[in-house]
């Protein structure tokens, strides 16, 4: 009968080209990620040109803004080596010292690194329940 | 203070458990039957109902489009007849749904009728003549529409 | 008071074992209607119990708030005297344990009402459906019971408390999380309604019209709740945007995607009897995914601001999770009889066809989505390593999707059910066709022709309100020809009597005229974050802007949200030499507990909070924010000195120093970050949403009472015979 099996044909089209799409989203976004990585990592295996998501705690009295930028230095949260990170953009509220943030960051000069612009974003601390997003990543 | 509150919440405790259980304890000691509509073939009405009002909002929407231009005369012709079957035949189930339900709903009533005459419990005499009262009215009903 | 609170909370998970059990006796061991009746209502009773019950736990919370009875930890933590009332008394879902609390709270009250408007109704299924409710109640009672009790009492008192986040200090925040919770809550509905009528093997034309509404009234709860969020962000957050792409915002739109897909495509079963099995996949997978965005938010799984942080309700949730996802395919697998089409597709060239497309489209926006926000977790699982997707990625896929999807919101409305023909589509996508051609010509010699998606997305979406305007043009000159009617009340006439049908096409201009002011504030918006001194201008987009002065409040900031001090700036806007408009951005300062800070600066160590300015006009907003510099060497002098005299007891002593602290701000104000942004259009994504919103609720709202007797008179007199029945 003409009518059912163009009703099969006309299914196995439509769900190969969601598979065929599907995978293809699924394979770029691979190659589009940035890894997330703890300071320590970051400087054990950064390389240059890549970018990474960099979450550590904002080591004490490390904040210093010269003019458009902010440099800080991040941690593990269990403390250890610490990161240099030269950043230009949105400051979120809640970012301070002791706290956990997240920004993009590549290799940069002298063993620092370069925060992308307005990738910094702070998490809430566990006393704050329900702190809203205060960063942005455009 | 404080003591009042371990009371207050037995009282919510009676109140909850009061409400929540007197359907069923109705039920159970037979005072009264819980409100319901048709029996097991009210489902089916209630899908039929749906399934004609649904057929009816098609036929008022082709008709719509048509007046407005979206749908040529032939085709619109042509789906109405085909809707209007299809309502057609709805509503026949339905008929057919609604007399049979008719039917069984005398047929319970008659048995209710012969349970009232002999109390399953000790019925004090003043609900007795109560219940004997709804008996006599479903007889009167039943024998009317027989 | 608190013991009453548990008390009640306990009493809840109770009843919800007496209700399930009730629900599935009267499912499966009644005997007789009688019996089966009987514990229906009594299931039924207990969602009533239920609410009752949550209603006095919400109340003594609520009570202990507003009164400041610190004893409850909930208060101690999330509120303060100086925390002003209103926001006190939101302050109860701004921890885990109170949201908790109001999620069940919600649940069983959309429950309570449903239930009760449709006891008579959808009978076989109802018995299951009730249980299935009251066990997530049970789950969701069970959490705060053994995990994050609201009720928690200290056993030292404290003086004040921590104080509400100032963050959360704002009106959004008020509504924006019941609006969200409805709307999870109310997706629940139809999923225990989709699973109960599996169950009972019984799928039919009256489960479709209950389930259509329960499905569209989560959809607008839902829409409103992200709408708020969206909003929140953008008026009341230091970053300038109102989406992100963050996981919790994304994963609220799961189920709103999935909900939108599943209340088209359920027009289909209705009319053709086709996608029975799709349909049911869609609202068990919307129901799905609302649990799994409350679970997102709670879990700390996935790095977000808004996550409540790390906590054990981890395992819980990814349970229930699991549960439902194995046990919905497991009802639709089971049940693959019961769901067989009645009839195929006829052509390629209809309405279903073209929903289907949207259903496909929408799901594809879905699943994007999804894998976007999951990301994190799917790539550590796949290769060990944890890497994020950023908003280009999303942007990328979402973009064209969307375009897709309003060029489909577009065509639908005028290609006819069952078969269409090209000559009669021809006809009428023309003069809609032909504006948007216009509009594309018009918009780009505007400018913009610079961004293509934006240009496409304007021109597409005023095809789609071409479309729809001529729809409704088209229906109101009927009226007025038939019935004789004026305008306006052949309009009025038109929408009430057929108000799915208008009411949908007014979601779908709301929705056009939202994605027009997304795709132009987010393509030509002008953005500039700089430090400016006193007198200094610049140029942002149109407009340039001075920064005239320096601003300060103590104790009384203008925006009364409890903070200490507030300080800001004045900034002139100027397009062509002539003023348009004054901004006038602050930032708050809050106090803080934290130990180790001096008496002075112990007012002002806390959060500090962004307070925006905005100038909103309809072609586009003008977007400041300022963050001022207290650190200077001259004023951290004033605060050491004064942290070291002022007695840690005097507190108008502390407030004298800072009024010290502000003069000298004021005489010496020292440069100041400005982030300024020129949004053109932006004001039309709100507009496009209420109107959507709108148009949801006039689908929503019951129709006067049918007349079927007329209708049927018409039918009977068009046949030339009567229907019978």
């Amino acid at each position: 009968m003409a009518r059912p099996r163009r009703q099969t044909v006309r299914l196995t089209i439509t769900l190969s080209l969601a598979v065929v799409l599907a995978c293809a989203l699924m394979y770029t976004s691979f190659s589009a990620a940035n890894p997330t990585v703890d300071p320590s990592t970051l400087l054990r295996e950064a390389q240059p040109g890549r970018a990474y998501e960099l979450t550590g705690v904002v080591v004490a009295h490390s904040v210093r803004r010269e003019g458009e930028v902010l440099t800080f230095q991040l941690a593990d949260r269990q403390g250890g080596s610490a990161v240099t990170v030269n950043y230009t953009g949105e400051v979120p509220d809640p970012f301070r010292e002791g706290r956990e943030v997240i920004v993009t960051v590549r290799r940069g000069p002298n063993g620092t690194f370069v925060g992308e612009r307005n990738s910094l974003i702070t998490k809430c601390p566990s006393k704050y329940k329900a702190a809203p997003r205060s960063g942005s990543r455009s | 203070m404080e003591g009042v509150v371990p009371l207050i919440a037995l009282l919510l405790l009676v109140a909850v458990a009061a409400f929540v259980s007197a359907p069923v304890r109705n039920w159970l000691l037979d005072r009264q039957q819980p409100q319901g509509e048709g029996d097991g073939d009210g489902e089916r009405i209630a899908a039929l109902e749906a399934e004609r009002l649904a057929k009816l909002r098609e036929l008022a929407d082709a008709e719509l489009d048509f007046r407005s231009g979206k749908l040529d005369e032939g085709s619109y012709l042509f789906l109405r007849e085909r809707l209007g079957r299809e309502a057609l035949a709805i509503a026949d189930a339905l008929a057919a749904a609604e007399s049979a339900d008719l039917e069984q709903r005398d047929r319970v009533g008659e048995e209710e009728d012969r349970k009232d005459d002999r109390p399953a419990v000790e019925v004090p005499l003043k609900h007795r003549s109560a219940a004997k009262g709804t008996g006599a009215a479903a007889d009167a009903e039943g024998s009317g529409k027989t | 008071m608190a013991g009453l609170g548990r008390a009640c909370l306990l009493l809840v998970l109770g009843v919800c074992g007496y209700g399930v059990f009730a629900g599935l006796y009267a499912a499966r061991f009644a005997r007789s209607r009688g019996a089966r009746e009987s514990w229906l209502e009594s299931a039924r009773r207990s969602v009533y119990a239920v609410a009752f019950l949550t209603t006095v736990a919400m109340a003594v919370l609520e009570i202990a708030f507003l009164r400041n009875d610190f004893r409850f930890y909930t208060v101690a933590t999330t509120s303060s005297r100086t925390t002003p009332e209103l926001y006190r008394a939101a302050a109860i879902w701004a921890s885990q344990e109170g949201s908790l609390l109001l999620w069940t709270w919600l649940l069983s009250l959309w429950s309570s009402l449903i239930l009760f408007l449709t006891r008579r109704r959808l009978r076989e299924a109802a018995p299951y459906a009730t249980a299935i409710l009251l066990g997530f109640a049970a789950f969701f009672d069970s959490l705060m019971i053994f995990y994050a009790n609201p009720f928690q009492t200290l056993r030292r008192v404290p003086t004040e408390g921590d104080g509400l986040d100032p963050l959360l200090r704002f009106p959004t925040m008020i509504l924006h999380p019941p609006m969200l919770y409805s709307g999870y809550t109310l997706s629940i509905i139809p999923f225990a309604f989709a699973a109960g009528a599996l169950l009972a093997r019984r799928i039919d034309a009256q489960w479709i019209r209950m389930v259509r509404r329960f499905a569209l009234a989560s959809w607008l709860f839902l829409g409103a709740g992200i709408l708020l969020g969206a909003r929140w962000s953008f008026a009341e957050l230091g970053w300038g945007g109102y989406w992100g792409w963050d996981p919790v915002e994304n994963a609220a739109l799961l189920p709103w995607l999935t909900g939108t897909a599943f209340i088209h495509s359920l027009m289909i079963q209705e009319r053709r009897g086709m996608l029975k099995v799709w349909n049911a996949s869609l609202v068990l997978a919307t129901g799905t995914l609302s649990v799994m965005g409350t679970f997102l938010v709670r879990s700390g799984v996935l790095d977000s601001i808004h996550a409540f942080g790390a906590s054990t309700l981890g395992v819980p949730f990814v349970i229930l999770i699991a549960l439902m996802i194995i046990g919905s395919i497991y009802l639709v697998v089971s049940r693959l009889e019961l769901l067989r089409s009645d009839h195929r597709l006829e052509s390629l060239l209809s309405r279903e066809a073209a929903f289907l497309a949207n259903n496909l489209v929408l799901v594809g926006l879905c699943f994007v989505v999804f894998w976007g926000t999951y990301f994190p977790l799917i790539s550590k699982a796949i290769n060990g390593q944890q890497a994020s997707v950023g908003p280009p990625w999303f942007d990328r896929y979402t973009v064209p999707l969307a375009l897709i999807l309003v060029a489909l919101t577009g065509i639908g409305p005028i290609i006819p059910w069952r078969r269409a023909s090209w000559a009669g589509l021809r006809r009428h996508l023309a003069a809609p066709a032909g504006v948007a051609v216009v509009v594309a010509i018009v918009v780009g010699y505007a400018g913009a022709a610079a961004s293509p998606s934006a240009l496409a997305a304007v021109s597409l979406c005023s095809f789609a309100v071409a479309i729809t305007v001529g729809e409704v043009w088209r229906g109101v000159r009927v009226r007025m020809a038939v019935a004789g009617e004026l305008l306006p009340v052949a309009l009025v006439r038109l929408v009430s009597r057929n108000r799915r049908r208008y009411g949908g096409y007014l979601v779908h201009t709301g929705i056009a005229v939202l994605i027009i002011g997304v795709a132009a504030s987010s393509s030509f918006l002008h953005q500039q974050e700089r430090q400016l001194q006193i007198g200094q201008s610049i140029k942002v987009g149109l407009y340039q802007v001075k920064y005239v002065k320096p601003t300060a409040a103590l104790l009384n900031g203008p925006d009364h949200t409890g903070a200490t001090i507030d300080i800001g700036a004045v900034l002139e806007a100027t397009k062509g030499g002539k003023r348009q408009f004054l901004l006038k951005p602050s930032e708050g300062f809050y106090p803080t507990t934290e130990p180790g800070q001096g008496p002075v600066s112990a007012l002002i160590g806390g959060q500090a909070v962004s307070h925006v300015a905005i100038s909103s006009g309809f072609g586009g907003d003008f977007w400041s924010a300022v963050e001022p510099n207290i650190h200077t060497p001259r004023l951290t002098e004033i605060l050491e000195r004064a942290n070291r005299i002022v007695s840690p007891t005097n507190a108008t002593q502390a407030v004298i120093a800072l009024a010290v602290l502000l003069r000298e701000y004021l005489r010496n104000p020292p440069p100041a970050q400005f982030n300024l942004i020129s949004y053109p259009f932006v004001e039309w994504v709100w507009l496009g949403g209420l109107i959507g919103l709108l148009g949801a609720l006039i689908a929503l709202v019951p129709p006067p009472p049918p007349l079927p007797a007329r209708l049927r008179a018409r039918v009977g007199a068009a046949l030339g015979v009567t229907a019978g029945g």
